[in-house]
């Protein structure tokens, strides 16, 4: 499908892909791609069930959490943040990409967006949601949480403002409530399309609440003008803030391996990099499932993959800088968390899998060819995912597991209920996106006919 | 956490018994907070008892009796509940100090699993029944109540009571022919019978390490166990702290198998087996007779082997030698209970010929009842028990069952006794083989008396009624000789009437209220040493075991000593003093030793010795001497108390008697190859070494390079007093300095004088209510200690210099705990302490994580849930008992400091002036550990914040701690280094 066009100025051919194959009309696009909303799958229920199946093993697993105690997780003293905090910080860094690519690439005017901005945000909400679930659950007395709030409390004390978690709490809920708000907004003009298309009483009922009497007037495309572009306005600079935010929980302490100037952007990067490596997950399968090759194309791998390289440079970059800063401060307790535990500690097979994960896999897709290639890309953008969450492992349990006094050291091991509650979350994910994809009008209809339009006005 | 244990062989009760039990025991169950279940009628608390009030504890004087043995103390009693047990300052064996044994004690009291019925053959029976069957009226059932007592024997711990021996010799007026015995595991012989050969009597050598400039421990553990262990550690304490460049520090020398405390705090440690130190033992007087030259008496010059011991500790030993003669009566020899007469003989001798004696050493009579004297040991009556003339065996208190040498089959010959009874804490081992059990009170629950070391009579007065309705060695001797109508009170009172000089009541109150009869130490003993003698009681020393041959050592638990406080959990919990391990005793080798058998931690091997095998993990443990293998008495224990059972492996199946019972060569030692189940069922079973996880708290050794504990010889002090900058970095802070106001409190921790004894950390546990975690608890680095005693090695592995550093929480004036914590749970007081809400706390662990001392703790679960009625009493009423899910940590005793700071108020004085202190300092045995106001520069606590080798651990970090460590010194002898 690459078709090869020379460029004025460049000496070597380079692949174009176009960001759209085909000129689509506009009544059998709508309908392809509205047509999972009433057609039944078995391979969907079969999904359903399977998913629906980790996310009773993961409401089994935090009920035993809450009724019993933290004990039943692995994490002790000095490790006594563990896969919990690992897995928040995971998700919350996937939800980066949905916002970026939604909110980011819509101010920057980057057209390629388009097809792929709907399942992005579904994803950075799924994933915001699977990410605030963990501050919760891994507090000693969750049923005291709303204490993080500032609220004129009766004790008469407000929350520690000196530290990162209830601005923690703040930059995740505020994150979630404009990811929601920015995704719904978006999806109004094609719940509308929903409305008028899906066969049945109830359903065209309520597609149409949801669709909120969208007429597709003028007036209306106005205003939805106006409210979108002010949410990818307001979404944008949350995407920096929210890694910020959430670095600063390990940035202010004094431990080594979270002591660390470098931590605000390097989370930023990472949390886009992993963002981007869970898209390339949820796209490819998509993508063949069904058949919209024409509509998220080779242009958009091609994007993405260039992405991963750039992010996974700055995050190589992140890497080396920490070591060296390390090393070059000359602080004993640094160097040893950098230069001894971390590459020969108890989890260094943990950090050579981060490092041939984040620093080595992204690295194929110098190659034009590989980029291209949805299977190579599905593969690295697996282990990719798997990267950052060792990276997220090394920084909390790699560090707190040998900290300043050697007396307090120890080793962390998961029990089955730490590793119940990770699969059960990405069940809950998946389960969740399962259910989007059967509901939800997964590619924004509205906006692909947009640039439909403007293509062909150009090719005019 | 345990199940109550059941009544055994309840099935067969009758339906009357049936009900008059379940009665009993919803009575006991009811119990909870009361001091006992009230049996007669109910009256309202609406006069209070004027000297009671609810809310202010009370402190009443008594005495805990090891193996005779008396330390005295004070208990913490709270509206008749005793809580808390803290040392008698006035007490010789204590002088205000405590140790583990004691500390746990109180929660020994209240052990749910103490036995409470009394029962023939597992039938429970009343008291009644037992008088009848064994009062003087009824007896004539026996053979022997007509025969003059022929064939009854009474088995005993050895014993210092003066009531008890004012008993017996009722009980043997009455029965002339019956046979008294006495048996404890570790009760120290040798150095009896080396007196008994040396000055012709069993006399009782004293030692007054406080004047010794030099001491040398052979084998001997004088700073951790034995019953003036807390005496010794303080006087070694005065002479080795340091308070400016001028001062000097005595000198120790220790020659030991395996580390323990005093070689902790030795300035030079020698590593040699067990058998090895009766060879150190001659050369070293060998050495100071060379010294001596001519004044050296005749004789005994020529006698000894010109050939100073073995080669390998030559230098140490000559060093030694010369360090001892060049301060003639002011050095002191001690050799340990461990080791035969011969080596007792030898340090003796050296102590006699340099001076020593009646300085540094002197000799009393034993309070030990018929010390020296055959009834100690078990050889008379296990021939008595193999020739069938044992009618009626009664044991009074003790394990014999698990405790007697193996090669007895003492368990064998028990049950063999138709008639046996038994008076114990537990139904444990020997309760199973006795026909009669006796359901035993609790020393806190008894009245008696016993005798210090040095004679000192001290009293024993309950602190509670018997909680399960026990009875004391006195009662049971009692019935025995007919007094059974008489209270044991009485009798004691009777007892010292017979003794007091002047008005007897008011001599028995003034000893109950002071915790001892003032002036009642034994006189020194006129006891002159036999020279002619004494070179054929120094035998000949072993010939050097060839290379790679194995010892093993059997040694005191410094947790659950004999194995009798097995079922504590505080002191099952409590990581070794050396080792770091808990829940578990392991077989312990050096690391040259390891790496020659291919062993590691935690591997499981078969030790076998003189005929007998038993299997146990491997722990390598530095400073441990090559070859020797040690293993600690005491546990693998499989009677009724649910906490001991099963847990570590019984090292008296590998104690025999004979001369040297602790320790023997020829061990052999081969790992066990376990089976394990194979992944799939076409593979065959894996073959791989058998493992047995080790619940250590502290594997991690080094201190990586770090400066965390600061050491220098006195030497280096002298030149460079200072351990850390004279002026600290200024810190540069965005955040408001607290505002202080008032009183500040502080503390110091002087590493010079801190052994690692792990006597502060029971303290802390019992004080501030700290939960019990278990094995599995510790395995997950959970375990809940507000205190914990570091330990770290540095240099050699195979013999490091180990330092002790027990860390806390540090109260930084710049806490990194504080600004971390989300809901303002743990904050700054304007008296300095950072403080822990309890109820404010909804558990992040930020603050864990980010405090670089690691002492915060957090509640995993809900660790009081379990706590059954009688656990709830030893609860401190002070201290709010935490919930799931809440952190915790030391909070310096804010309770005590509040407490003092109201009764100031009260009593209008402007602050506390320091009449109390921490329960870690004031259980310290050395001191080492000091609290008080640091506002304040006449204080101690302040005066050693000023010393120059005061610091903090990890200052560079800027948290500005209110501890504050010495600089841990140490005088090594100019010639070895």
């Amino acid at each position: 499908m690459a078709q090869t066009a020379a460029r004025p100025g460049t000496a070597r051919p380079e692949p174009f892909h176009p960001v759209l194959v085909g000129r689509p009309r506009e009544g059998p696009i709508t309908d392809q791609l509205l047509r999972h909303l009433w057609t039944r799958s078995r391979a969907w229920l079969v999904l359903l069930a399977l998913s629906g199946g980790g996310v009773l093993l993961l409401l089994f697993a935090v009920s035993y959490t809450v009724a019993v105690g933290i004990g039943v997780w692995g994490n002790s003293i000095p490790v006594a943040w563990a896969f919990a905090i690992t897995n928040f910080v995971w998700w919350i860094g996937i939800g980066h990409a949905g916002t970026f690519i939604s909110a980011f690439l819509l101010l920057l005017q980057q057209s390629w967006r388009t097809s792929i901005n709907r399942v992005a945000e579904a994803m950075t909400l799924f994933a915001v949601l699977n990410a605030a679930l963990f501050p919760l659950i891994h507090l000693g007395r969750p049923w005291f949480f709303y204490w993080l709030a500032p609220y004129p409390a009766t004790m008469g004390v407000w929350p520690n403002f000196k530290s990162a978690l209830p601005w923690d709490a703040a930059a995740v809920g505020t994150y979630f409530t404009v990811s929601l708000l920015f995704w719904y907004t978006g999806l109004i003009p094609d719940l509308a399309a929903a409305r008028d298309r899906v066969p049945g009483r109830l359903r065209r009922r309520l597609y149409g609440v949801f669709a909120l009497g969208w007429q597709g007037s003028g007036r209306d495309w106005h205003h939805y003008r106006v409210a979108y572009g002010l949410l990818a306005g307001l979404a944008t600079p949350l995407v920096v803030s929210v890694h910020n935010i959430v670095s600063l929980d390990f940035a202010i302490t004094q431990l080594p391996g979270w002591h660390s100037t470098i931590f605000p952007p390097y989370f930023v990067v990472g949390a886009i990099y992993s963002g981007f490596a869970m898209v390339v997950t949820l796209l490819v399968p998509i993508r063949s499932l069904f058949g919209l090759q024409h509509v998220i194309t080779a242009r958009h791998l091609d994007n993405v993959a260039k992405l991963l390289l750039a992010t996974g440079l700055i995050v190589a970059y992140s890497y080396l800088t920490e070591v060296f800063v390390a090393w070059y401060s000359g602080n004993p307790f640094e160097m040893y968390t950098f230069l001894v535990n971390f590459p020969r500690g108890p989890y260094a097979p943990m950090y050579w899998l981060m490092i041939v994960c984040n620093v080595l896999v992204p690295q194929l897709f110098w190659a034009g060819s590989l980029r291209t290639n949805a299977a190579v890309l599905f593969v690295a953008s697996l282990l990719i995912n798997v990267g950052m969450w060792t990276e997220r492992f090394m920084i909390i349990v790699g560090s707190l597991s040998r900290d300043f006094l050697p007396s307090a050291w120890a080793v962390y091991r998961p029990t089955w209920v730490d590793l119940s509650i990770l699969s059960g979350t990405l069940a809950l994910f998946v389960f969740l996106f399962v259910l989007f994809l059967r509901f939800v009008p997964f590619v924004p209809i509205s906006e692909l006919k947009e640039l439909t339009h403007e293509l062909e006005r150009k090719e005019r | 956490m345990h199940h109550l244990p059941p009544l055994s062989g309840a099935s067969g009760l009758t339906r009357r018994a049936l009900f008059e039990w379940v009665g009993a025991s919803l009575a006991l169950a009811g119990v909870g907070g009361c001091a006992e279940p009230p049996t007669e009628q109910i009256l309202p608390y609406a006069t209070q008892p004027p000297e009671v009030t609810p809310g202010i504890p009370r402190y009443y004087a008594t005495s805990m009796v090891l193996d005779g043995f008396a330390t005295g103390l004070l208990v913490e009693s709270h509206v008749g509940r005793p809580t808390k047990i803290e040392g008698n300052p006035d007490h010789p064996a204590s002088l205000g100090a405590t140790g583990a044994y004691e500390q746990a004690s109180i929660l020994g009291l209240y052990d749910p699993h103490r036995a409470r019925a009394l029962l023939e053959r597992g039938q429970p029976r009343a008291w009644s029944a037992f008088l009848e069957r064994y009062g003087l009226a009824a007896p004539r059932s026996h053979r022997w109540a007509a025969a003059g007592g022929a064939g009854l024997h009474l088995l005993l711990e050895p014993t210092s009571s003066p009531l008890v021996a004012e008993l017996l010799g009722r009980v043997r007026a009455a029965y002339p022919r019956a046979q008294v015995h006495f048996h404890a595991p570790l009760a120290p012989l040798s150095p009896l019978e080396a007196a008994r050969r040396l000055l012709g009597r069993p006399l009782l050598a004293q030692y007054d390490l406080g004047r010794a400039d030099v001491v040398v421990a052979l084998d001997a553990d004088l700073l951790a166990s034995g019953p003036f262990h807390l005496r010794y550690a303080r006087q070694l304490a005065e002479r080795r702290r340091v308070a400016g460049p001028t001062d000097g520090m005595s000198r120790l020398y220790v020659a030991e198998a395996t580390p323990t405390p005093t070689g902790v705090l030795a300035d030079h440690r020698v590593r040699a087996r067990s058998a090895e130190v009766h060879g150190i033992a001659l050369a070293l007087l060998a050495a100071v007779v060379a010294a001596l030259g001519r004044d050296a008496p005749g004789g005994l010059a020529a006698a000894l082997p010109r050939a100073a011991g073995p080669a390998a500790h030559g230098d140490q030993v000559r060093a030694m030698a010369r360090d001892l003669t060049a301060r003639p009566g002011a050095g002191l020899v001690v050799a340990g209970d461990r080791q035969p007469p011969a080596v007792h003989v030898a340090a003796h001798l050296v102590n006699a010929l340099l001076g020593n004696v009646g300085r540094t050493v002197w000799w009393t009579e034993s309070p030990i009842l018929e010390a020296g004297e055959p009834s100690h040991g078990l050889g008379p009556l296990v021939d008595a028990l193999r020739a069938g003339a044992v009618e009626t065996l009664v044991v009074l208190e003790g394990n014999p069952s698990y405790t007697a040498p193996a090669d007895l089959e003492l368990p064998r010959l028990l049950r063999g006794v138709a008639d046996s009874v038994y008076l114990g804490l537990f139904e444990n081992e020997t309760a199973r083989d006795c026909r009669w059990f006796v359901p035993a009170a609790h020393y806190l629950e008894s009245w008696g008396d016993a005798r210090a070391r040095d004679g000192t009579l001290s009293p024993v007065q309950p602190l509670i009624r018997p909680l399960y309705g026990g009875r004391t060695v006195a009662d049971v001797l009692a019935v025995l000789a007919g007094l059974a109508g008489r209270s044991t009170y009485d009798l004691l009172r009777e007892t010292h009437a017979r003794r007091a000089t002047g008005d007897a009541a008011a001599e028995f109150e003034a000893a109950l209220r002071e915790g001892l009869v003032a002036g009642s130490a034994f006189p020194r003993a006129d006891a002159r040493i036999d020279l002619a003698r004494a070179p054929s009681l120094l035998g000949p020393a072993a010939a050097p075991a060839p290379e790679g041959t194995l010892e093993l050592d059997l040694v005191q638990d410094a947790r659950v000593y004999d194995g009798r406080f097995a079922d504590n959990p505080w002191l099952q919990e409590l990581p070794d003093p050396m080792t770091k391990l808990t829940w578990d005793n392991a077989a312990l080798v050096s690391p040259r030793t390891a790496a020659r058998l291919g062993l590691a931690n935690e591997a499981v091997v078969e030790l076998a010795c003189r005929g007998r095998t038993l299997r146990a993990p491997v722990l390598v443990q530095p400073g441990q001497a090559d070859d020797a293998v040690s293993l600690a008495l005491g546990y693998g224990r499989d009677g009724a108390e649910a906490v001991a059972r099963g847990v570590g492996v019984n090292a008296f199946g590998l104690f025999l008697a004979g001369e040297s019972p602790f320790f023997s060569g020829g061990l052999a030692l081969t790992p066990v190859v376990g089976r394990e189940a194979p992944p799939s069922p076409v593979m065959p079973p894996a073959r791989r070494p058998a493992r047995h996880r080790l619940a250590v708290t502290q594997p991690h050794r080094s201190a990586q390079g770090r400066a965390i504990v600061r050491r220098a010889t006195l030497a280096e002090y002298r030149e460079a007093p200072r351990a850390a900058p004279a002026q600290p970095r200024p810190v540069q802070t965005l955040y408001e300095p607290h505002r202080y106001e008032g009183v500040q409190w502080g503390m110091t921790i002087d590493l010079t004088v801190c052994s690692g004894c792990s006597a502060c950390v029971v303290a802390c546990q019992a004080e501030n209510n700290v939960p019990v975690v278990g094995r599995d608890g510790v395995l997950g680095s959970r375990e809940m200690h507000w205190l914990r005693i570091d330990r770290y090695d540095e240099g050699d592995p195979d013999s490091p210099a180990v330092s002790m550093l027990p860390m806390l929480c540090q109260h930084c004036e710049r806490a990194p705990c504080e600004y971390v914590c989300p809901v303002n749970a743990t904050v700054h007081s304007p008296d300095g302490l950072n403080e822990q809400v309890y109820n404010r706390c909804i558990g992040t662990r930020f603050c864990s994580n980010n405090c670089p001392y690691k002492v915060r703790r957090f509640n995993w679960f809900d660790y009081n849930a379990d706590r059954t009625e009688t656990q709830k009493m030893a609860m401190n009423p002070d201290v709010t008992v935490r919930a799931r899910g809440v952190m915790e940590k030391c909070t310096f005793c804010v309770q005590r400091i509040r407490r003092h700071e109201i009764e100031a108020r009260i009593e209008g004085r402007p602050a506390p002036d320091g009449g109390f202190t921490t329960a870690c300092a004031q259980a310290c045995p050395t001191g080492a550990i000091v609290f008080g106001r640091i506002d304040d520069p006449r204080t101690d606590v302040a005066r050693l914040r000023r010393q120059p080798r005061a610091y903090a651990v990890l200052e560079e970090l800027g948290t500005e701690p209110r501890v504050r460590y010495l600089a841990r010194l140490t005088n090594p002898n100019p010639e070895l280094t």
